[in-house]
């Protein structure tokens, strides 16, 4: 300190700082450290004052613009002035302009390492040339924005990735149906009808084909109309299941599809059991919020369903939720992360193929196994709950709470094309529900041969021609990013016949 | 409705660039304005634009990265390629407070608060237009579908990209914004002479209102959205909400700190802090009711509406105990 | 105090003249009115911005005389907000302002319907804005479905009618296409099939013919098929079909691309879309 008292002039400091403040009252200034002052540093005198940002704009004459708010601010200092003496814990003003009046060696201090810090920062030519290269990279910068920054939804949007049709087997399929109208009368040829794999919606199906009914002969009347579908096959449902009371079952028929929702007590746990026998794989399908994989947007899994035309839909893997899992989508693959999920592939013969957590480790792998199954589309929750009719147990799972009593839902292939969607929730929350064991032991007593656990809690549900069926947690749908649904091969010409 | 305003061989120029760009240009001319008439040199604001742009477009990317992924290639693509993809806004409010911070390390002013006060007007207006932009894409539309024919306009609703009308959030957000900017201008013009008291700056407090409205205004608005951010470990809590709560629990940290420095602990305090939990609760049950039950969204957002006002009153009021009261004329 | 309560109205105008001038005058209530009078809601929401811009400068300069904004950059700050508006009310109803396409369409459509002719489906997909493959590579499921494809695929032909129609972004080439029409063969294919059948009864032993319970045996009533179809295929060009297509194009990432059409997919398909 007493080095740079040899080398500056204090009373040129102070009347400099003074010049600061507006009034500075109780302030004397010190009478120098050392007798022989020396002469003023060069420096001080004509260094240029930093950067006009700290300076204030003091050198100007008081211009009529700032005059008001200067004019309260001395209305202000004059009121404070004029108050009578203020109590010893209170501080005192602080004119706008003057700092807290310090001890004049803490004044030195700080005005010498400010002007240290000033000489620090860059000098006025340096801030010259940066300013000159600035005008010109923010008129870069802008222009940059206005071609290079356009936010879209956030998704790869449908219109942006392409479809891929197959003509061929539209051809095919239309030969198959010529013929077996030729022959229609000499010998039965079943008509084929399939929905192209591009399409984002199935055809609309036939209003007058759903119904609801608390009669069991009903039902069983409509089963009965459908053996042409069913080839054979036992269905599950049957008259002598513990059905809730008054409950609604729920069905649709058609030469390519049989729905029949209903609501039973299993192991005194509330199920909702969807059976669906169609005609065709590609009768079961995957559809994306916007029809995009990786979309920012969610919808309620009835919205979803009623864009795709859906005879009966449920909430899928919920992929949007989660980073890990294989997700394949309209035969791309989209997200490659297996080591955690096992993950089920549904192929264009609508086999559910099961793949266990990190059995495939390479990409490439997985692109040929996707290529050499016909897989279309994924779903990766898991975990397996019936394989080959083999009844699987999980001790531990990555996701989906599995040893919590909680909501579930899953799907499972009782036959060829052949299907069943359950869910397990409160009903009116009297009942309990299940961990992930005991829903796969209930998917496996109602005949399952392949059993896959969804996304359970407020996802899980089951929509029937638009409206969700099942006890959805909380009463309320959540927005979801996926589900999948089977809809019917019937064109819409062909409703009539 | 075409998104592209002009295209020109490859050259494509889409309207929400230009408008983006517009809305920067006006922030960046009213920032100077508002810096320049206060003793302020206009160099910094100057350097500010740039630097500003390049790490709120880097934060906004980031943020939209990790919670969209699947959208990018790798995190090199989502950086670097600006051509696609979207942006989380709260990035941009960081990545201005760091460029001023390094345009005070530059030596270009000594009073970052000061140069943030200078900016957040023009960052609200910016932050209206830009949500104005989302009128040629699908984003920042609501949950809420709007059925009726009558509504489906705006300012009720707009066409999503998957051709459903839903309430349109983001002109709600552009008028919500618009009226924060004349708020905050007008607030900025008064704060130069309002004195205040003890050792609290006089600078940054611009900077700090605009960070509680902005958070107020994004944690309802995010709310409604269909196409939110969402946090890895919980896919129910949008990473927005999460930034604009933290952002006022922070403001509501400060202003207590030095109301309590400059006044002394007084009943003021506990009922503001009181008030601001109580009010922090309502949004948050709010936020999980409609999250839970969607079709009671008129009366959660309502409650929302509220328990936000209320928030943002406690947070105004402990800086009002911060100044000094002036007679104004 | 009166300032600001001023120009949060002002705002208000704006806002309110943006949300209703468009859909009033842009949209009726009634779906299948035509889409009218757009120049008119543009003026409206011009002269409203204008309104505000002008009386927002008004309260600048005011603002400026007692120093709290340097005016020159705040009026700059309006003209931007008021120009980004503006932008934003234009686009909404006008849509593209301008466009300079590089390119002819016609070429587009020359390399598609050559690549579908001489079976270069790669090169086809290619020109294609919406599908990345049409499955024309893929083989059908029994020869009676390759006879038929291979037929198909000698009958493609194609003539372009007209110049391009270029709007924008948009291009329209009207094209004949020719295709051999399976759905207008099958109608043949029953009565063939029934005088195959006669013939086969009547050159083959009964036991050949029926099975246990007197129907057809599935090789009977296949051959007889089989026949119909090869009959039929070997003058395929009684069935030829034209038809007119307006192919729509697209212009994208600096090249013009076929947006594919249900006609244009039929065509071909052989007609086995529809």
């Amino acid at each position: 300190m007493s080095e740079h008292m040899n080398d500056y002039n204090i009373d040129d400091i102070l009347a400099e700082f003074a010049d600061y403040s507006e009034s500075i009252t109780s302030f004397e200034p010190s009478k120098p450290r050392t007798e022989s002052a020396k002469p003023q540093s060069p420096r001080l005198r004509s260094e240029p004052r930093p950067a006009a940002e700290a300076a204030r704009p003091r050198e100007k004459a008081p211009v009529p613009p700032k005059a008001e708010p200067r004019r309260e601010r001395e209305k202000s200092e004059e009121r404070e002035r004029n108050a009578p003496p203020r109590k010893k814990a209170e501080k005192p003003a602080v004119s706008r302009r003057v700092r807290e009046v310090k001890a004049p060696r803490e004044y030195i201090d700080e005005y010498l390492e400010k002007k240290k810090e000033r000489r620090r920062t860059a000098s006025g030519p340096v801030r010259t040339i940066v300013s000159l290269i600035c005008v010109p990279v923010v008129l870069a910068v802008l222009l940059w924005i206005t071609v290079n920054v356009h936010p879209d939804a956030g998704a790869v949007t449908a219109s942006s990735v392409r479809k891929t049709a197959n003509l061929v087997k539209t051809m095919d399929v239309f030969l198959n149906n010529v013929k077996s109208e030729a022959l229609g009368e000499l010998t039965y040829i079943r008509k084929l009808y399939t929905i192209p794999e591009e399409a984002v919606s199935a055809p609309r199906p036939n209003e007058a084909a759903f119904g609801v009914t608390t009669n069991m002969a009903e039902v069983q009347a409509v089963i009965d109309d459908a053996a042409d579908l069913l080839k054979g096959q036992t269905m599950v449902w049957n008259p002598n299941l513990d059905f809730y009371p008054d409950n609604n079952v729920y069905y649709y028929r058609d030469a390519t599809i049989l729905a029949i929702v209903w609501r039973e007590k299993i192991n005194n746990r509330s199920a909702t059991v969807a059976e669906i026998k169609v005609a065709d794989g590609s009768q079961l399908r995957r559809k994306l919020s916007e029809d995009a994989y990786g979309s920012s947007v969610q919808n309620y899994a009835s919205a979803l369903a009623d864009s795709a035309n859906a005879v009966v839909a449920m909430n899928a893997d919920f992929y949007g939720f989660r980073q890990i899992g294989v997700t394949v989508y309209n035969r791309q693959l989209f997200r490659f992360s297996p080591d955690k999920l096992d993950n089920c592939f549904i192929n264009s013969a609508g086999d559910m193929l099961f793949m266990k957590a990190g059995s495939i480790a390479d990409e490439y792998q997985m692109q040929q196994y996707i290529a050499d199954n016909d897989i279309l589309f994924s779903l990766s929750f898991g975990p397996i709950l019936v394989d080959n009719g083999v009844l699987q147990h999980c001790d531990s799972y990555p996701i989906g709470e599995m040893n919590l009593e909680y909501s579930r839902a899953g799907l499972g292939m009782v036959d060829d094309l052949h299907y069943l969607y359950m869910t397990v929730n409160h009903c009116n929350g009297q009942n309990p529900r299940c961990n992930v064991n005991e829903f796969g032991e209930l998917m496996y007593s109602k005949g399952c041969v392949k059993a896959y656990n969804l996304d359970g809690g407020q996802t899980s549900e089951i929509v029937f021609n638009g409206r969700p069926i099942n006890y959805i947690d909380f009463n309320a749908e959540r927005t979801v990013t996926d589900i999948i649904y089977f809809a019917t091969a019937l064109p819409e010409s062909e409703v009539s016949r | 409705m075409n998104p592209i305003f002009i295209s020109a061989g490859t050259t494509v120029i889409y309207y929400s660039g230009v408008i983006i760009a517009l809305a920067v240009a006006a922030c960046f001319a009213i920032s100077i304005s508002l810096y320049t008439s206060y003793a302020g040199n206009g160099r910094a604001m100057w350097l500010l634009l740039p630097i500003a742009v390049v790490l709120s477009l880097f934060f906004c990317r980031l943020i939209h990265w990790y919670c969209h992924a699947e959208q990018y290639k790798s995190i090199f693509g989502a950086l670097l390629n600006y051509s696609g993809g979207g942006y989380v806004l709260p990035g941009a409010v960081f990545g201005t407070w760091l460029a001023a911070v390094i345009v005070e390390k530059l030596g270009f002013t000594d009073n970052a608060p000061r140069l943030l006060d200078a900016v957040a007007p023009g960052g609200a207006l910016c932050v209206a237009l830009i949500r104005l932009s989302a009128l040629f894409n699908g984003s920042c539309r609501s949950k809420i579908a709007v059925e009726n024919p009558l509504l489906q306009r705006l300012p009720f609703a707009s066409q999503g990209s998957d051709g459903s009308y839903r309430f349109a959030t983001f002109f709600v957000q552009f008028i919500i914004m618009l009226a924060v900017f004349l708020a905050l201008y007008r607030f900025c013009c008064r704060s130069r002479s309002q004195p205040m008291k003890g050792d609290i700056g006089e600078d940054g407090h611009v900077a700090r209102m605009f960070l509680l409205l902005h958070s107020a205004v994004e944690l309802i608005m995010d709310s409604l959205r269909n196409d939110s951010s969402y946090m890895h470990f919980n896919g129910f809590v949008s990473i927005v909400q999460m930034i604009a709560a933290l952002s006022i629990l922070g403001l509501v940290i400060y202003y207590s700190v030095w109301s309590i420095r400059i006044n002394g602990r007084r009943p003021l305090h506990f009922i503001c802090w009181i008030v601001w939990f109580a009010s922090l609760a309502g949004v948050g049950l709010s936020e999980y009711f409609v999250q839970r039950h969607g079709d009671w969204y008129i009366r959660c957002y309502a409650i929302m509406a509220v328990s936000l006002v209320v928030m943002c009153y406690t947070v105004i009021r402990l800086y009002r105990s911060c100044c000094k009261a002036i007679r104004r004329e | 105090m009166k300032n600001f309560k001023f120009s949060v109205c002002a705002a208000g105008t704006v806002c309110a003249s943006l949300c209703f001038a468009p859909s009033a005058f842009a949209q009726t209530f009634v779906d299948t009115a035509p889409v009218k009078e757009n120049g008119l809601s543009i003026a409206i929401i011009m002269l409203a911005v204008l309104v505000v811009c002008f009386t927002a400068m008004a309260f600048i300069v005011r603002q400026g005389k007692t120093g709290h904004a340097n005016v020159p950059w705040a009026i700059l700050a309006i003209l931007l907000a008021g120009i980004a508006l503006i932008i934003a009310a234009l686009g909404y109803n006008v849509g593209t302002v301008y466009t300079k396409p590089v390119g002819d369409p016609k070429d587009t459509v020359v390399d598609f319907f050559n690549a579908v002719k001489t079976g270069s489906y790669t090169t086809a997909y290619d020109c294609l804005s919406d599908y990345a493959g049409l499955g024309l590579e893929n083989a059908p499921e029994d020869e009676i479905g390759e006879a038929v494809y291979e037929a198909l695929k000698e009958s493609y032909d194609y003539t372009i009618m007209g110049s391009a129609t270029v709007s924008k972004l948009t291009a329209f080439i009207p094209v004949r296409v020719k295709y051999l029409d399976i759905g207008e063969l099958s109608r043949d294919i029953p009565e063939l099939v029934n005088s195959n059948i006669e013939k086969i009864v009547e050159e083959t032993p009964r036991n050949q013919i029926y099975d246990a319970d007197d129907r057809y045996l599935p090789e009977v009533t296949d051959r007889a098929y089989s026949q119909a179809v090869e009959k039929l295929l070997d003058r395929p060009e009684i069935y030829y079909a034209t038809e007119q297509i307006n192919v729509e194009l697209e212009y994208e990432n600096g090249q013009w691309y076929i947006v594919s059409d249900p006609a244009l997919l039929n065509a071909i398909s052989g007609g086995t879309l529809q």
